[in-house]
């Protein structure tokens, strides 16, 4: 990996870079994702896998993981998630974007953000960098499919949170919500935390039928819906 | 299950079936009855010869008919049965106008009148149950008007005529319930046709439309996303070569691909490579002892979940651990094992997100139908999976007293039990009455009358309730035995030679009993029964000699042990019938299952695959050729992306004009986003307003991103545009905004 040039506003602090890792089963997208990463100063790309048993396999450490939610090994996102966070990697969640129950099911676990692999390529070189930095990027894809859940209205959320979701949902950006709600940013980073927070802890009920089938999707019995 | 027989068959048969044994049992008993008194039949004297005429034509007609049967259809059958019935009337008829051409001597009752069940059961065929009453009461109406205009009435005579109206009546009722029983099975034949079928279309077009979006999501975004943002050669190369990738699997879809169960060696073949791929070090072996064809949808199933269990085992196992995979497949079914002698786990304590893996095994072989699977491991004891399918039986095919039971469910119903029960005291009455008058007659062999009735009236209590399953064999014996017994009582009657009429009137009368007994379950043993009783007392008629009323005594036994035969006849015909229907109908269903499945999944992925190559298919062979490709080329590629995600994503979105209208702003080089979050059904105008409205709003971007979202239920609006700063919402009752919102209701176009 040739080391990129580094920007002195941009230098990470007496910090080695933050080495990054992707799980996609298209050799192809490794190459647009290095080609990416090595662009990016603070980051080295270390290496590709079709799949997390692979790439731990390979022993390829990294610090920051890209993980392709829907891989062709039929392993559940929410148990690769928790896999790689085992094994001391951060994750980021690649999406091509077209399955929202797959977006909603991997959005209760710690990942740092959920990027649509056909965002603008600022956009994800943006949100990786901030991933990179351990911080999360709350992107229209995970806030759509996180306020559509149809457990939402039973998690115990204020108005105000449910209003920063919503907007969020909607596609405005992060400015535009502290903006539109007229508070600071760093007010609206609070909501997103606690919301995070509220809906990584939902409880699982399996209490209806409606509930027994979405339990029986995110458990693997059941295939995904597709449209 | 390669289906090997021809087309299937449109109609239902069984009713057919037990139409065209019915009309065998009419014929046969017609024919029975020349044989059993020619004479009678050939030649009645004093009776007019055009009467003789009409009777053996109400002979012949049914024996023809029966004759014929086996090659009529169920309408063929009505009218030849109508035409039994009808001669049987005109015979009824014909006897009364004879008798006023004779002298007043002559006039008499012919013998063949005094047998009316052929008669009403064609008529039950031809006409159904109303009709048949109807025939049956105006033809014993008649017989007995005519009994008592020509004198011709004896204790004999009469207590004939009532045995043979009840059974008559049993032996209508009996078919009537058949009739009815078929027809309902042949009903629910068809309707289990039709939800056989439509099910299998469905499962079939959504497996279909998986497919195709896993075709889509897996082979076709990918190259045209990368295409229009490629810019390395290494990257430009890999490009290229996914594209033309992705167009060959899209017209491989459309295409007839195996589709027969593929052989055991075929599975074993791939299950092998499957294992050498994962860990070249595991041992492998299978054994493959009989025939067995697996659906390709399975075959995929155990190979995946072969994989996984061997990356499963591979991650969690620790170093150092040795796995070994067997493969059993017989006839019964396919079975895998895939064990380690790893750390293994206390399936107990695992959290959740370990059990990830385990758990999605059991789910993809669980979606197999036949399918199942087993973990099992001890921590220190290594782990074992095994993967097991059994292919699908039709089924369950019917014990032999199911056919009773279905038609025992129908005697459960309150007017046919009222009927049985009226029938039941009626014919008790009636042998009690007899044995009186038998007792009456013969005093010193008054005791013969009273065991026989005790006897009969037994039998008759244990046949009364039958248990759930049918009456056991013991049962049925104990029947027999009270029948058959004192039949041969009638040989000490016949040593004393006193055998008449009035002795045998509890033979004749208690087959019957020998006609409930087939009709519960056990037509072998009434068969048996009635032979027995027959030759008891033909036995004991050969040793009487003729004697008085011997001729009325054999005629009407051999009638009554006839009817009871055919009876039991016919039943044991309809229980074998019966379950070779049931088997093929099992056998049908599942080839229907397989048809249907296999035909609404072809059309349901040529249309697909189809759909995707007409927009995608020209692109992908551009990029395919290796040419850079241009700025507005690029452009394109990212539209066509959107498109396809937006198929999925965007859901009921996805339709004109907001198709075109992404299109068009993608090209444009906005970043569009649609989303359908809306869990609940929309009506069309509604969403066809929403798609309106949306392309209206995106029509006027020029730049930067656009997001359109159908909202979640309980929202204020229907759906939502945001562009950069500015979002509007679309709400149905034209309502403005709450005050805090101050965003305008159409976007503002950008320079």
């Amino acid at each position: 990996m040739s080391e990129a040039p580094r920007c002195p506003s941009e230098a990470v602090a007496g910090e080695q870079r933050v080495r990054v890792a992707l799980v996609d089963d298209h050799e192809v997208m490794a190459l647009a994702v290095a080609g990416l990463i090595e662009d990016t100063p603070g980051l080295e790309y270390v290496g590709h896998a079709p799949c997390v048993a692979t790439l731990l396999e390979r022993g390829l450490a990294a610090e920051l993981v890209l993980l392709d939610l829907h891989l062709r090994d039929g392993s559940s996102p929410v148990d690769n998630v928790a896999r790689l966070e085992q094994h001391g990697a951060r994750v980021l969640v690649l999406t091509s974007g077209e399955n929202p129950y797959l977006i909603r099911e991997v959005s209760r676990s710690g990942v740092l953000g959920i990027v649509r692999k056909s965002a603008p390529s600022d956009d994800i070189r943006a949100t990786i960098a901030r991933a990179a930095a351990g911080r999360p990027t709350v992107t229209t894809d995970w806030a759509a499919a996180v306020d559509a859940d149809p457990e939402l209205p039973s998690a115990p959320l204020t108005a105000r949170e449910r209003e920063v979701l919503a907007l969020y949902a909607s596609g405005l950006g992060a400015k535009q919500v502290a903006r539109r709600l007229q508070v600071s940013e760093n007010t609206v980073d609070d909501h997103i935390r606690r919301i995070r927070q509220v809906y990584g802890r939902l409880s699982r009920p399996a209490h209806t039928k409606v509930e027994l089938y979405q339990r029986g999707i995110e458990d693997g019995y059941l295939p995904v819906p597709t449209r | 299950m390669t289906p090997t027989r021809g087309a299937p068959r449109a109609a239902p048969r069984a009713e057919l079936r037990i139409s065209r044994l019915l009309t065998m049992g009419i014929g046969l008993t017609s024919a029975l009855l020349v044989l059993a008194r020619p004479r009678a039949v050939l030649e009645p004297a004093p009776m007019p010869d055009w009467y003789a005429g009409l009777q053996l034509v109400s002979l012949l007609v049914p024996t023809m008919v029966a004759v014929l049967a086996p090659r009529l259809d169920l309408r063929a059958l009505r009218r030849g049965n109508a035409a039994t019935a009808l001669t049987s009337l005109a015979l009824v008829a014909g006897a009364g106008v004879a008798q006023v051409l004779l002298a007043p001597d002559d006039r008499h009752v012919p013998w063949l009148l005094t047998s009316l069940a052929p008669g009403a059961l064609a008529s039950l065929i031809a006409w159904g149950t109303r009709w048949a009453w109807s025939l049956l009461g105006t033809a014993t109406a008649g017989v007995q008007l005519l009994r008592w205009t020509t004198g011709d009435h004896t204790v004999g005579a009469s207590v004939n005529d009532l045995q043979a109206l009840l059974l008559a009546i049993g032996l209508l009722a009996l078919s009537r319930l058949l009739l009815v029983t078929t027809r309902e099975a042949d009903r629910r034949w068809l309707a289990a046709r039709a939800t056989a079928q439509h099910h299998a279309a469905e499962a079939a077009r959504h497996d279909a439309r998986e497919r195709t979006a896993a075709l889509v999501h897996d082979e076709v975004l990918t190259p045209l996303l990368l295409a229009s943002r490629a810019t390395s050669p290494a990257l430009q190369e890999a490009v290229v070569s996914h594209a033309a990738r992705a167009h060959r699997l899209l017209k491989e879809l459309a295409e007839p691909r195996a589709t027969s169960p593929s052989a055991p060696e075929t599975l074993t073949q791939q299950l092998r490579g499957t294992v050498r791929a994962e860990d070249p070090i595991a041992a492998y072996s299978d054994q493959v002892s009989g025939t067995l064809g697996i659906p390709p949808a399975t075959a995929a199933a155990l190979d995946g979940a072969l994989r996984q269990a061997l990356t499963n085992s591979i991650e969690h196992a620790g170093t150092g651990a040795r796995r070994a995979v067997r493969v059993d497949i017989t006839a019964a079914g396919v079975d895998v094992t895939i064990q380690d002698d790893g750390v293994g786990f206390d399936p107990a304590s695992m959290p959740r997100t370990r059990m990830g893996v385990a758990v999605s095994i059991l789910g993809r072989m669980r979606a197999q139908p036949g399918g199942s699977a087993q973990i099992d491991s001890r921590p220190g004891a290594g782990t074992t999976v095994v993967l097991r399918w059994r292919p699908p039986q039709p089924t369950r095919v019917a014990t032999t007293r199911d056919v009773w039971l279905t038609g025992a469910a129908a005697e459960r119903t309150a007017p046919w039990r009222r009927f049985q029960t009226l029938l039941g005291v009626a014919f008790v009455a009636a042998q009690a009455g007899l044995a009186a008058l038998a007792a009456a007659a013969d005093p010193p062999g008054a005791w013969r009358a009273a065991v026989a009735l005790v006897g009969g009236l037994i039998a008759l209590g244990l046949l009364w309730d039958p248990p759930p399953r049918g009456h056991g064999t013991g049962r049925a014996a104990a029947v027999v035995a009270l029948l058959a017994g004192p039949a041969t009582l009638s040989w000490h009657a016949a040593a004393s030679g006193r055998l008449d009429f009035t002795e045998l009137w509890y033979l004749t009368g208690f087959t019957w009993a020998l006609v409930l007994l087939a009709i519960r379950g056990r037509p072998g043993s009434a068969a048996a029964g009635a032979a027995l009783c027959g030759l008891t007392v033909a036995a004991g008629l050969a040793i009487a000699g003729p004697g008085v009323g011997a001729g009325e005594a054999s005629s009407s036994l051999a009638r009554a042990v006839v009817v009871a035969l055919l009876a039991a006849l016919l039943l044991l015909g309809l229980r074998r019938t019966h379950n070779a229907l049931l088997r093929l109908e099992a056998t049908e269903l599942e080839h229907l299952r397989a048809r249907t499945w296999e035909q609404a999944r072809r059309a349901e992925l040529m249309a697909r695959s189809h759909a995707v190559d007409a927009t995608s298919g020209p692109m992908l062979q551009r990029i395919a050729t290796g040419a850079p490709l241009s700025e507005a080329e690029r452009r394109t590629c990212v539209a066509l992306e959107g498109r396809l995600r937006d198929h999925y994503r965007g859901g009921r979105l996805s339709r004109d004009p907001l198709v075109e209208a992404a299109m068009a702003a993608r090209i444009r080089g906005v970043d569009v986003c649609l989303l359908d979050d809306a869990d609940h059904r929309i009506d069309e105008p509604t969403l066809d307003r929403i798609a309106g409205w949306l392309a209206d709003q995106l029509d006027g971007v020029q730049a930067g991103q656009f997001v359109g979202r159908i909202l979640p239920a309980g929202r204020d609006g229907v759906a939502g545009a945001v562009a950069g700063a500015h979002s509007a919402v679309l709400r149905l009752d034209g309502s403005a905004p709450p005050p805090g919102h101050n965003a305008p209701r159409v976007l503002p176009s950008y320079p």
